[in-house]
């Protein structure tokens, strides 16, 4: 869930001019180096978020701790109503709410990206402008595993888990490019999905919402 | 004659795009030739030409090759 299109969508794209401008093995390397720093960012990311959350945990009262969870509550309503309406623009195709100007930038070095470094960087950085939907998400996993830590210890190897989970879309997609799938594939599936991937994200946040408010505030 | 586009930036996108998708270079260059050859032809008469147009008429004869080719030449500004 931490990776939700948009790094999808510029692997998809990436791969396409991969596999338009060099041979199946060298395509095969760019992928892994793409999706290697799209897995270190994430996990970067993620741990940086649960130690603040540790520091907000340990040294702050049960009321801030509760404030912020009402502000994540929020946060979460306002995410879903986003998710719902913003977050595809309207039109055909699944273009996403972020800036155009953004999207042409992904868009000129996933066509232009000739070595591994190339891949490497639109990987790692294919993920930034979502952050306003996935931070929050970040944060309350943390908090959770942090939660679940003190009782049990060995929860904390699920901050493992997590970091794992959000590549598996790349590489079920990297499993399709490989197994003859083409752009074309992909972004129908994308496009006949898009009501459902909006609906799925507005009953997520909301039910993380309400979670919240039942057993966290 | 004056050009009425870019036609060695569209064959060198096509071409990629055909790569992309799985096309074998043959046939890809047949199809880029035809469609490339029917686009002049169709642009001849018009006075002004939009980037809009042009894709439309080079959308449209892709069409009547490879539907995966044109779906991705139509599509390829708006999957991000």
């Amino acid at each position: 869930m931490t990776f939700l299109n948009l790094t999808p969508g510029v692997y998809a794209l990436f791969c396409h001019y991969c596999y338009g401008k060099f041979d199946k093995k060298k395509t095969q390397d760019f992928s892994f180096f793409f999706i290697l720093g799209a897995e270190i960012v994430a996990s970067c990311l993620f741990l940086s978020t649960y130690l603040l959350v540790a520091i907000v945990i340990a040294d702050f009262s049960r009321d801030v701790i509760n404030y912020i969870a009402w502000v994540l509550v929020g946060l979460f309503i306002a995410l879903a109503i986003a998710s719902l309406f913003f977050y595809f623009r309207r039109g055909d195709g699944t273009r996403l709410f972020i800036p155009r100007k953004i999207a042409a930038c992904y868009n000129a070095h996933a066509k232009n990206a000739k070595t591994r470094s190339d891949a490497f960087c639109l990987g790692a950085l294919s993920g930034i402008p979502e952050l306003l939907f996935t931070l929050p998400l970040y944060i309350v996993t943390s908090g959770e595993i942090l939660k679940m830590s003190s009782s049990h210890p060995g929860s904390s190897l699920l901050t493992i888990l997590y970091i794992v989970i959000p590549i598996i879309p790349l590489f079920i997609m990297r499993f399709n490019y490989h197994h003859g799938h083409n752009l074309a594939d992909i972004e129908r599936s994308r496009v006949r999905d898009k009501i459902f991937t909006r609906a799925i994200m507005c009953v997520s946040y909301l039910l993380i919402a309400i979670i919240i408010i039942c057993f966290r505030v | 004659m004056e050009q009425l586009f870019d036609e060695k930036a569209i064959r060198k996108e096509l071409k990629i795009d055909a790569k992309g998708i799985g096309i074998p270079s043959g046939a890809a260059e047949i199809f880029i030739d035809k469609t490339l050859s029917a686009t002049k032809q169709k642009l001849k008469s018009k006075k002004i030409i939009t980037s809009q147009d042009l894709e439309r008429i080079i959308t449209t004869e892709l069409k009547k090759y490879n539907a995966d080719f044109a779906y991705v030449y139509e599509n390829r500004d708006k999957i991000i």
